[in-house]
Parts: C-alpha cells; structure tokens; sequence
C-alpha cells in the first residue's frame, strides 16, 4: 500500500528509522544510502566504458 | 499540425488538469494547501523530477548532444549524493520542526533577519525564473508554429493557475506524476521512431559507431579544467553543491519532499529521484545524438530557427547566406557518402574515419559562418540554435499524432515546473513574509485564502513577465544565471546553520553579505563558469562565519534546540 497516496500515520510521520515501503532486503538507512552512491560509481564507470569503447 | 495533433494536445492536457484538480477537491485547509503531507514515495518522486524537469530540459538537452555531444550528463552527477546528504540531515531536521517553508528553519537557528534574507533571495530569483519558465518554451513554439505569444504564455499560465489554486501541492504533485508520464511516454516514442527512421543497413552499433567518432557519445570528460562547463569533477563537486542547495534550500522543490506522507515516504521520493535522474538524462541526450545520426542521412538545415534562417534569406545578406547553404550542401552530401563508405569498410579503416571527420569539421565550420552571417544580418539575432534542433526533426519528420504529443510535452514540463514554483512563492510569502511580518493572528481559513491569492498574484506576475520578456533582450540571459549566483550563499546559510552550531546569527549574516558581493563580482569580472559559483559562494559563508564568530562575537552558549 505504500505507493498510494494516503494520511499520514502519526507514529510514522517523524520515525527518523522508520523504512515502511522500502524494499525488504534494506535493513537501515545506511544501507539505503550507500546502494545509492554504489549506483552512481557504477553509472559513472558505465559511462565512461560508454564513451571509451564507442568513440 | 494536424486535427489529430490539436487532439492529442488537448485531450492529454485537459485529462490532466481535470485529474489533478478533481484528485485533491476535498482539500481545503492551508495545511494541505501549502504542505499536502499525504503523498506517497512514489508521488514525491515523480513530483520532484517533474519539478526540475522544464520546458527546456527536453528542448535542449537532445540540441546539445547533437551540438556538443553527451558531455551535459556530467552536470548530474552530483544529484545523488545530495539525495544522500538530504535525506540524512535536512529531511528529519524539517520534519522534526514541522515548518512549512526551508526559511522557517533559519529563524529557529539564528534569527528573523537571516530568514528573511533567505526569503528575499529566494522569492528574487525564484518569482522571476517562474516568468521565464512560461516565456522559454512559448517563444519556441510560437516562432516556429506562427502562433501568437502572448496567447500561448496566457494559456500555458491560466491553466496552472486554475490547477494549482484550486489544489495546491496536492493538486500540484498529482498532475505532475500525469505530466511526466506524458513527458516519458512522449520522449520513449521520439526516440524509437528516430531510431526506425535510419537507413536500411544502419542498427544500433552503426549509430552508435557513427555518433561516437564523430565526437557525440563523449559522456565523460575527465580532465579538470576550470574554463569547461561540464566535466567530471565540475559535475561531482560544482553539482553536488547546486543539487544540495536546489533540493535543500530551493522552496520549489523542498516543499515537494515534505509532502511526503512521512520521513521515510520523503527521503525514499529523494532517493528515486537520485536513482533514476542520470539514467533519465542519459536517455534524453541519447535521442539528440540519435537525431545526430538521422541528419547524416537526411539533409540537415545550416540552422535550426527556420523563422531567423528566413528573415536572413530575405535580408541585405541574403547572398552570403545562399552562398553558405550551397556549401554547406556539398558538405552534408561529402558527410553522407562518407559515412556510407565508413560504415561498408568498418569502423577500423583509418582512411575513411579521417575522411568521415574531416566532413564533420567541414559542416562545423559552415555552421558557425552561416550563424556569423546572421547576426551580420542582424545583430540582435540570437544565433543559438540548440533549442530548436530537436523540434526541428519533430515537425519535419514525426508522423501526425506524436507532434502533438511532443507539444503536449512540452506543455506538460512547462507547466509541472512553474506550479511548483508558483505554490512555492506562494508558501513563502504567506508563511515567510504575511503570517510572519504583517497578520500573525489570523486563523486556518484566512490564511488558506491568502494563499490562494497570494497564487493568483504570483501566477499573474509570472506570466506579466513572460508577456514582457521578449523586450527585455539581455536580461534574459541575467535571469538564466540568476539562480547560480544566490544558490550559493544560501547553501552556505544552510550548512552552517546544519553543521556548525557554534556559530550565531550575526556571523553568518554578515558572511552572507559579503559571499554575495564576492560572486556577483566573479560575475561581473570573471570567466569562472556558473557551477563553481555554487562551491565559492558556500565556502564564502561558511569560512568568514568561522572566522567572523571567533574573532568578534561572543561564543554561542545557549544555541537554540534544531
């Protein structure tokens, strides 16, 4: 239910742990955030393979 | 355009109006006006991308891969690891202080005066960018479909007028997730049909082969240099430092993220918005180097504004001009057979690549004469023709039907950024400046009204400068720069504020001065290209604040609670 559009829950509104809606193998906010940045190493590195190979 | 155009245009534009306003009927307080607080990840997302997404993102970004290559991709970089830094200090601060505006949270640091110097700085910038936001895309199209200007700026700006005060950020953020499901569809189709528009013989890898020699897949420059608008470093430090202060302290796209049905709902809308920006952009520029492609095999024009290429025609330098097209019709017949022979021979036949590239330098430089030719012809012509490119290809090639999706388009990003930005200079004026300074006392339904019409009068500015904007000449570009050259030195009131709590209202307001003086000097004086403005004008609050703090004022003992 967590893609619709709903009232906030109180006790959720300012859970600064709180991952409801997240995806189950993500056990805390770290971990969230250094998918993120693991991401954007590996689109940079796509990338510049990208612009090597094709030019 | 055709009547399937006009019906494509204006069945997908009423569905979204009517969906966005009818969506969030029932809300009719100033707590969901101006903050919503019920959307989902999902929504925030979206509603952020459709935020900074403008008219112009889609107009340009495809012209500048065909001009320049995909280097623009760079400018990005930086996006997620703001997401990161946000969503692990700014999102729980905001919430935790549950403010309406980024402002608010300055008095509670230091004091109303910074606040207010916040506010100011961002109603500035921001109440004139809105103008421009209308006014961009409606020159575009006008000149190049005949229409009326003041006419497309009246209904562009009436129609988000009615939406966004009729719903407010709800309203707002529901018809932007519509928006750019218009906006994704219409690009995804673009770019396929461009893609089955090639030559029999010409696949993926033979574009891709064509467009990378020709210096149009270059998505990262490593070398750092100063003088280069885009390179790796410029994206990862210069956009990092925009992208936190656009997202952390820009109200249009902070009031987005506390629509969030929760901490958690924000930061995972943030963090959709740093997985899928680059990707996104990536496939934008991709359709401009694939348009790239296309005009190898199809006879581009020597410029792209066909009503300034035709005023030319007509004008006292007419023979020069002919004389340019004529060689540069050679030229594109010379790039053609070359690309043809590369293609047959393989991407390893030195000869033929030389030959193929010495084309390309040929057009190059045929372009920048006929452009020269122009501005002789004249001299207030703007010989920019990069926005024009890709709409180009789109009246001249796409088949009836998807015009009028690409226009729907780009009324949709048009639209998706200026309600924001209009319910943004609304939150900051009721909450900011009204609530604050003139009627502290007033209850919920005053205020939601005043917001209302605080709207109303931004929207009605918005598009009285649009009205003007074609007279303004130069301003124009002032205006385009203008929201590097304050981004800055607000960031830098923000990560003190964040991560320096010894330091007091005083120092940080006086640093904030000076910061801004120091980058409207390097505006006036320098080269420095405007993404660093972002890193000098932060690091021009911050350190003076340090030093001023240490030296002169007392130390701050009983800082209040953030």
């Amino acid at each position: 239910m967590a893609e619709q559009d709903l009232p906030p829950k109180t006790e959720e509104l300012v859970d600064e742990e709180s991952l409801v809606g997240m995806p189950k193998f993500i056990k805390s906010w770290r971990q969230a955030y250094a998918l993120l940045l693991a991401w954007l190493v590996l689109l940079v590195l796509l990338l510049f393979w990208f612009s090597e190979v094709w030019s | 355009m055709s009547w399937l155009d006009w019906t494509v245009l204006a069945l997908s534009q009423l569905l979204i109006v009517v969906y966005g306003v009818w969506k969030s009927r029932q809300d009719r307080d100033m707590q969901s006006y101006l903050r919503g607080r019920s959307m989902s990840w999902f929504t925030v997302g979206l509603s952020i991308m459709a935020t900074q997404a403008s008219a112009i993102t889609f107009l340009s970004a495809p012209g500048l891969a065909y001009t320049d290559g995909m280097q623009f991709v760079q400018f990005y970089f930086g996006l997620p690891i703001a997401m990161v830094i946000l969503s692990a200090f700014a999102v729980p601060l905001y919430y935790r202080l549950n403010v309406y505006t980024a402002y608010e949270f300055l008095e509670n640091r230091f004091d109303l005066r910074t606040r207010s110097l916040a506010a100011f700085l961002f109603l500035t910038q921001r109440g004139l960018a809105a103008g421009f936001t209308i006014f961009a895309p409606s020159l575009i199209l006008s000149s190049l479909l005949g229409w009326n200007i003041y006419y497309t700026n009246l209904v562009i700006g009436l129609v988000v007028i009615v939406y966004t005060v009729s719903g407010g950020t709800k309203a707002v953020a529901r018809t932007q997730k519509t928006q750019m499901a218009i906006i994704l569809a219409g690009m995804g189709l673009a770019g396929y049909y461009v893609f089955t528009s090639l030559p029999t013989g010409v696949g993926m890898a033979e574009t891709l082969t064509l467009a990378g020699k020709l210096g149009k897949l270059n998505a990262i420059d490593l070398d750092f240099d100063l003088s280069s608008r885009y390179n790796i470093w410029s994206g990862l430090i210069g956009g990092t430092f925009l992208m936190l202060s656009y997202f952390g302290t820009d109200q249009s796209q902070v009031q987005r993220y506390l629509g969030g049905q929760s901490i958690a709902q924000s930061r995972m809308g943030l963090i959709f918005n740093g997985l899928l920006k680059i990707p996104m952009q990536f496939a934008i520029l991709f359709v401009g180097a694939l348009v790239f492609v296309f005009y190898i095999f199809q006879a581009p024009p020597v410029f792209f504004n066909r009503v300034l290429l035709e005023e030319t025609r007509q004008s006292a330098v007419s023979a020069d001009l002919a004389r340019v097209e004529a060689d540069f019709s050679t030229a594109v017949a010379e790039r053609r057979a070359a690309a043809f022979e590369l293609l047959e021979a393989g991407e390893e036949d030195a000869a033929g690549l030389a030959k193929l590239q010495a084309a390309q330098a040929s057009l190059d430089e045929l372009r920048a004469e006929a452009k020269a030719v122009i501005a002789q012809g004249n001299p207030k012509a703007d010989t920019n023709d990069t926005n024009y490119i890709f709409l180009n290809y789109v009246f001249d090639f796409l088949p009836a039907g998807l015009i009028g999706l690409i226009i729907s388009v780009i009324f949709s990003a048009s639209m998706s950024s200026t309600s924001s930005e209009l319910n943004a200079l609304a939150s900051t004026t009721v909450v900011d400046v009204y609530k604050r300074l003139i009627k502290k006392d007033g209850d919920d339904a005053h205020y939601y009204k005043v917001s209302r019409l605080s709207t109303i009068a931004w929207g009605g500015y918005a598009i009285i400068f649009a009205m003007f904007a074609n007279r303004l000449g130069t301003l124009i570009e002032a205006v385009n720069i203008l929201g590097s050259l304050v981004y800055g030195t607000i960031l830098g009131i923000f990560m003190v504020a964040f991560f320096f709590k010894k330091v007091g209202a005083k120092a940080v307001f006086y640093s904030a001065i000076g910061a801004e003086l120091l980058i409207l000097s390097l505006f006036k004086f320098t080269d420095v290209p405007f993404l660093w403005y972002n890193v000098i004008g932060c690091m021009a609050v911050i350190l003076p604040a340090l030093l001023l703090q240490r030296l002169f004022f007392k130390p701050k003992v009983d800082s209040k609670r953030v």
